[in-house]
């Protein structure tokens, strides 16, 4: 083991602890702050099961303020992750995982299915059927972009296919928007703010299952990322199957991104500043290192935001994408402004 | 976007004007009314001037950057179902509306929808997508509008805009007084006195009744979306009329513009203790009952106003029914205190079942 090598390592051992207990610092935050004053030896009674289920205080800690967290929590370092494969497969560091459409698939789904709910007979739509459809939405633009990329080789114009699907799919929800009863709108625009609000147990073991497996994945795949960074031609000289890889790289960000929408709606700038916030942090762009530090970073930050979001001007509540670009876009701005680094 | 911003603004329309009882109607938020010699000096939601002069009279050389507007207007185009309604309470809405921004379908009142099919009034387009061509076909002396992106356009087609709404006052009594911005343009003055009489007296005539009662029931005013939260806040005329009606505005804490989002957790406190929902949802939407508003907000089913209380939601009327303040009003109260002020008439809400 080099000297370069020893000191990163020990820097990793000493940052990846201190993100941690950020991370276990945001936890608490957002289980303690909330609009219901609730003291923390009633929150920690709460926990230890010696409150009953009924009482006012236990559902708001069970069944509002701890899905939310651990829902902006796992959503939020899925976002991260995902921003850091697209970003790697791009070599660009100006995208983030809505880049090749997958949020606007999913908007436009989304729309189909609660502003056409009444023209089909239906007289409410379920928060699960909405679920559903993004879900749908954002895997039915997977699909596409991913059968392209298996036949395409230019990234560049596989990115143009993308944007163009997005562009597409928001001209079909505004025509959507223009024939829809206004009331529904309403319920329509609010999903495609994004939020973590109302996350139920079950979608979150969903979310954690699901999103985990692929993060799982992601990781296994690090040292393939690492070397496609240096070029196609170089990770061909490693074994990689590079078409193969491709649409594997696109599959796992663009399902992680579809998985994360789906519940909470479009939520910006995560994916996007996160991976960088990473690479300024440990810096490194050795993948191995990236996907946790994303998970944890991700994860962190989003929380935050969050937090901001239902508290800064509590009880009013403001859209968790408005907190995130404030957040995000400075961040963005200043990278490219100084041009530190390069992917 | 454009058209739920459309439907949020026309309930903020709802709820123009200030708040302060003390103050005198002319220096109410940015809405403005004052007599000058040579007409009526007026100033609109976002503070631009208008000088009302009558027909017949000549306009002054300096306006002082007034708009000079030839009263009474004789063809208008309103976007707001408040501003169209108080043509209606006016008795005019058939000799000055010229164009609207909903469908014929999308109105309850029987009056624009015959002027609709007699093509007196002209369906302009989605306030969003708004057919200029057809507009300045139209010939409008005059556009009352929510949106003022649109100014610089008609301001091109040479076609004055007054801005309706604002966010700087929503209060009971301005949402009242509101009547005495519009009435000179055509006017009105003496009917929108008689009008804004009308709705004084109907304070009055609860408040009257107000030492008769003795329960409050809790009440809260909002709705649950896709999992989000919008409220009336505790400064809206509606919530200042449920404090009034004898009802206590669970939502007390809450400040701000009309349907404003809150969190789930405040919402659901307050949920648990309110007797009485009013939720934005007209039957339109497809809930007429407690159940469909379960199945469509799961987390709404454990609030009390499901389990044991009472939901209401607006009929379409209630939204074009600003010239009949009072009736609903009375109606509210009625909700609230069935014993104090009787029955309800159910002809702006409808109970869930």
């Amino acid at each position: 083991m080099n000297e370069d090598t020893m000191v990163e390592n020990r820097r990793y051992l000493y940052l990846f602890p201190i993100v941690a207990l950020l991370l276990a610092a945001s936890v608490i935050l957002n289980l303690i702050i909330g609009t219901a004053h609730i003291r923390l030896s009633e929150i920690l009674a709460i926990l230890l099961g010696r409150v009953p289920s009924e009482v006012v205080e236990s559902f708001i800690i069970f069944k509002i303020r701890m899905p939310r967290l651990v829902a902006s929590l796992i959503g939020g370092g899925f976002l991260a992750v995902s921003g850091l494969l697209m970003q790697v497969y791009f070599r660009n560091p100006i995208v983030g995982p809505y880049i090749l459409g997958i949020s606007s698939g999913a908007t436009l789904a989304v729309g189909i299915a609660t502003l056409s709910s009444l023209s089909l007979g239906f007289a409410g739509i379920s928060p699960y059927m909405t679920v559903l459809a993004a879900f749908i939405g954002a895997c039915s633009v997977m699909a596409i972009v991913i059968f392209v990329a298996s036949r395409m080789k230019s990234v560049i114009a596989l990115l143009l296919i993308g944007i163009m699907m997005g562009y597409v799919a928001s001209a079909l929800t505004d025509i959507l928007v223009a024939f829809a009863n206004k009331e529904k709108i309403k319920h329509f625009v609010l999903w495609g703010m994004g939020s973590f609000s109302g996350f139920s147990w079950e979608e979150i073991l969903i979310l954690f299952f699901a999103g985990g497996a692929i993060v799982v994945g992601t990781y296994l795949m690090s040292k393939h990322l690492n070397a496609f960074l240096l070029g196609e031609e170089y990770a061909q000289s490693m074994g990689v199957n590079i078409r193969l890889f491709r649409v594997l790289l696109i599959f796992l960000s663009c399902a992680l991104a579809a998985l994360v929408t789906a519940s909470a709606g479009p939520v910006g700038f995560i994916g996007l500043a996160v991976p960088h916030m990473a690479r300024i942090l440990f810096k490194t762009q050795n993948n191995r290192i990236l996907i946790p530090a994303c998970l944890l970073l991700g994860g962190f930050v989003t929380n935050i935001c969050d937090l901001v979001a239902r508290t800064a001007f509590s009880p009013a509540e403001l859209p968790l994408s408005s907190i995130t670009a404030i957040f995000g876009a400075p961040i963005v701005i200043g990278l490219i402004a100084k041009r530190r680094y390069s992917l | 976007m454009k058209r739920i911003a459309a439907f949020l603004i026309s309930v903020l329309v709802f709820s123009c004007w200030g708040c302060n009882f003390e103050k005198s109607f002319q220096s109410i938020g940015p809405f403005t009314v004052q007599k000058q010699p040579n007409g009526t000096l007026v100033s609109d939601g976002i503070s631009r001037k208008f000088l009302l002069v009558p027909r017949g009279q000549k306009a002054p050389a300096d306006t002082g950057g007034a708009t000079v507007v030839y009263t009474p207007v004789k063809r208008v185009i309103a976007y707001s179902t408040c501003d169209v309604s108080f043509l209606v309470g006016f008795g005019i809405l058939r000799e000055v509306l010229v164009g609207v921004t909903k469908e014929k379908d999308e109105w309850t009142t029987d009056l624009i929808r015959q002027a609709m099919d007699e093509g007196k009034i002209i369906y302009l387009g989605e306030s969003s997508q708004i057919n200029f061509e057809l507009l300045k076909s139209v010939k409008p002396d005059i556009v009352f509008t929510w949106n003022a992106d649109i100014i610089p356009v008609l301001e091109d087609l040479q076609i004055p805009t007054v801005i309706t709404s604002t966010e700087l006052a929503k209060g009971l009594e301005a949402q009242a007084k509101y009547v005495e911005f519009i009435a000179p343009f055509f006017h009105k003055e003496k009917e929108g006195r008689v009008f804004v009489d009308k709705f004084l007296n109907a304070i009055d005539q609860i408040k009257a009744k107000s030492p008769a009662i003795k329960d409050r029931p809790s009440v809260i005013w909002g709705d649950v979306y896709n999992k989000r939260v919008l409220v009336e806040p505790n400064n809206a005329w509606v919530s200042q009329l449920v404090n009034l009606s004898g009802g206590k505005y669970e939502l007390d804490d809450v400040q701000g513009a009309s349907c404003l989002e809150i969190t789930i957790e405040r919402f659901f406190l307050a949920g648990k203790k309110a007797d009485i929902m009013f939720t934005y949802r007209s039957p339109k939407t497809g809930i007429n009952s407690k159940r469909q508003l379960a199945i469509e907000n799961p987390m709404m089913a454990s609030i009390r106003p499901m389990l044991s209380g009472e939901i209401y939601t607006p009929r379409e009327t209630f939204y074009e029914s600003y010239h009949r303040l009072d009736e609903v009003m009375f109606e509210i109260a009625s909700i609230l205190q069935p014993t104090v002020f009787g029955p309800p008439r159910y002809e702006f809400f409808q109970r869930l079942q």
